[in-house]
């Protein structure tokens, strides 16, 4: 008998409107849960508001998977999901100035030490970064999303997500310039 | 040409030859372009290395779950779907908590002292032994023995607790008296002969006999104390059950930033021990305790680093060595050992300290105490060990 493990996405997703539906959920949920919540923790910036978005996003897609049997890339259709909850989030809020989270960029991790000046220092710079691009280059760089899974995700086009990737880039560069300056004479 | 362009296409990996060729000489004549370079590498670095998944709190897990109708997980369970060999999983499922059972059986079987053995009633024990001896009826009244010559000295014991060494000497008593009454009469048929040749003398022979009466009672009256050296040491001690019921507030020395559950019956132990001598006990330990899990994973291609602190039922065999009172003081040490298994892997714990009895059949329990336990993820195992003081207290019955 197969173990649930061996399933792919699309089978699980398939499995989730029949009987088998808590095992199979409990499965996607293991493999994409750290994706959504490492998402949801750093497009929010807030913690209570990231975990809200976790939680109903996994609401959303089981409610979805019992309504629609077939899906390609349950992945990406969970950051859709979690992207669009967090974007209405937002403008529920009002508010493009996201408060600075010193648990966001200290979640859950035991060795607190272990994160170096420049990751912290990196984490901060994207707070400064506009939406669009903070988004692309969290989903490329953060998450390994590939340009091809950025432009799907996003619904833009491929030369758009690699400018935006480009742009936060050099953003965060500019940003964390004298601090570079410091780590070269280091 | 925008080398910038070149260089962010170079990090993505998207750069034809063409174009590498033509970064790298410019990369050679231009310090400042070289420099740039190193700072995105840097920056690319850091990220990669903060790109472990954030794993999401057992709490939210678990509200998650239940929000949708569905069984909470336990946190390591999320961990464990993806990896741990199936004898881990046995292990860590089933097969402990039923060797721990073994074990604890294994050890009763081996501890158990053999009985203390019965003594036969005073009358029939001495039955026996006299009915061994002159092959003639017991008498059922005490021995004695009338004396024809003058007594030196009589000596009265009354025993209460029959024994086998009393008894053996009862019945080499029973065997001098015989003999001293045979040499006795010898004595006095040569007396009246040489009465009758001789001329009375001044003195005469008076032969010293030791004559004993014991009175034998089935009633049980105190031992006089000079009397009770001839007796084998009894103690009161009385084998039996004891229930042991004891916290372990102890410090985890895996960091975690998750907070563990506060439920009152976290961190508590409820032992069902067999105590089989002063010395030894052995039984069953059961309690719920926290263990911080602190590991690393790898999840389609991507670290993951799991953080999580949560609370497992354990059961298992434990062994407790109880050690002599200081100066009847109550206060006595011991050592306790338990193997048990839960859902998230085997346990092991060992305590040390003291005792105190204060009176009747309640003891207070102060003692020093080291717990782990052992559970793997992807074929790796990991350990969370505890330290701290352990509190309690336990009633024999």
């Amino acid at each position: 008998m197969r173990q649930f493990s061996e399933y792919t996405d699309v089978e699980l997703f398939r499995l989730l409107a029949s009987g088998q539906s808590e095992d199979a959920f409990g499965e996607l949920y293991a493999r994409y849960s750290g994706t959504v919540y490492s998402y949801c923790m750093r497009l929010m910036g807030d913690k209570e508001k990231a975990h809200d978005i976790f939680q109903d996003t996994f609401m959303h897609f089981l409610q979805s998977a019992r309504r629609h049997q077939q899906l390609d890339n349950v992945k990406g259709y969970l950051l859709t999901i979690t992207r669009n909850l967090c974007f209405n989030e937002k403008k529920r809020a009002s508010s493009q100035n996201l408060e600075f989270d010193e648990e966001l960029y200290n979640p859950g991790f035991s060795r607190e030490a272990d994160r170096n000046e420049m990751m912290q220092l990196i984490a901060m710079a994207l707070e400064l970064l506009p939406d669009d691009m903070r988004e692309a280059f969290v989903l490329r760089e953060y998450q390994g999303l590939t340009y091809q899974e950025i432009t799907e995700l996003l619904k833009i086009k491929l030369e758009t997500a690699k400018v935006r990737v480009f742009r936060a880039r050099q953003r965060i560069k500019e940003i964390l310039q004298p601090y570079l300056d410091e780590f070269q004479h280091d | 040409m925008d080398y910038s362009e070149l260089i962010n296409q170079l990090i993505d990996g998207e750069l034809d030859t063409a174009a590498e060729a033509s970064l790298y000489a410019r990369l050679a004549a231009d310090a400042d372009l070289r420099t740039s370079l190193r700072e995105q590498l840097a920056m690319r670095f850091a990220i990669q290395e903060d790109r472990a998944l954030l794993v999401p709190p057992a709490a939210l897990t678990n509200k998650v779950f239940t929000g949708l109708g569905f069984t909470a997980p336990l946190a390591g369970s999320i961990a464990g779907t993806a990896g741990g060999s199936m004898l881990a999983q046995w292990l860590t499922r089933l097969g402990l908590p039923v060797a721990s059972a073994l074990m604890a059986a294994g050890l009763a079987f081996w501890i158990q002292q053999p009985a203390t053995p019965t003594h036969e009633p005073m009358a029939d024990s001495y039955r026996n032994i006299q009915t061994a001896q002159t092959g003639a009826p017991a008498l059922e009244s005490p021995i004695s023995v009338a004396p024809t010559a003058p007594v030196t000295q009589t000596i009265v014991r009354t025993v209460t607790a029959p024994d086998i060494t009393l008894l053996r000497t009862i019945a080499q008593l029973r065997d001098e008296n015989n003999r001293l009454r045979e040499a006795l009469f010898a004595i006095q048929h040569h007396n009246e002969a040489d009465r009758e040749e001789q001329p009375r003398m001044d003195s005469r022979v008076i032969p010293v006999t030791s004559a004993f009466t014991v009175t034998m009672q089935r009633s049980p009256e105190p031992l006089p104390f000079e009397q009770r050296s001839l007796l084998p040491h009894t103690s009161p001690f009385q084998a039996g059950p004891v229930v042991q019921l004891r916290g372990f507030p102890l410090s985890a020395s895996t960091g975690t930033a998750v907070q563990g559950t506060s439920d009152w019956y976290t961190n508590i132990g409820l032992a069902f021990l067999y105590r089989f001598n002063q010395t030894h006990s052995a039984g069953i330990e059961m309690g719920n305790e926290t263990f911080p899990m602190v590991f690393d994973g790898n999840r389609n291609g991507q670290l993951i680093r799991y953080d999580q602190n949560p609370a497992t039922m354990w059961w298992g065999a434990t062994y407790r060595y109880s050690g002599p009172q200081w100066s009847e003081s109550g206060f006595a040490p011991y050592g306790q050992v338990t193997l048990a298994g839960s859902q998230l892997g085997p346990v092991g714990r060992t305590s040390a300290g003291v005792t105190y009895s204060p009176a009747g059949n309640l003891t207070f329990v102060l003692g020093a105490e080291a717990a782990t336990l052992a559970y793997s993820f992807q074929n790796q195992w990991y350990l969370s060990p505890k330290f701290g003081l352990t509190y309690g207290l336990a009633i024999r019955f």
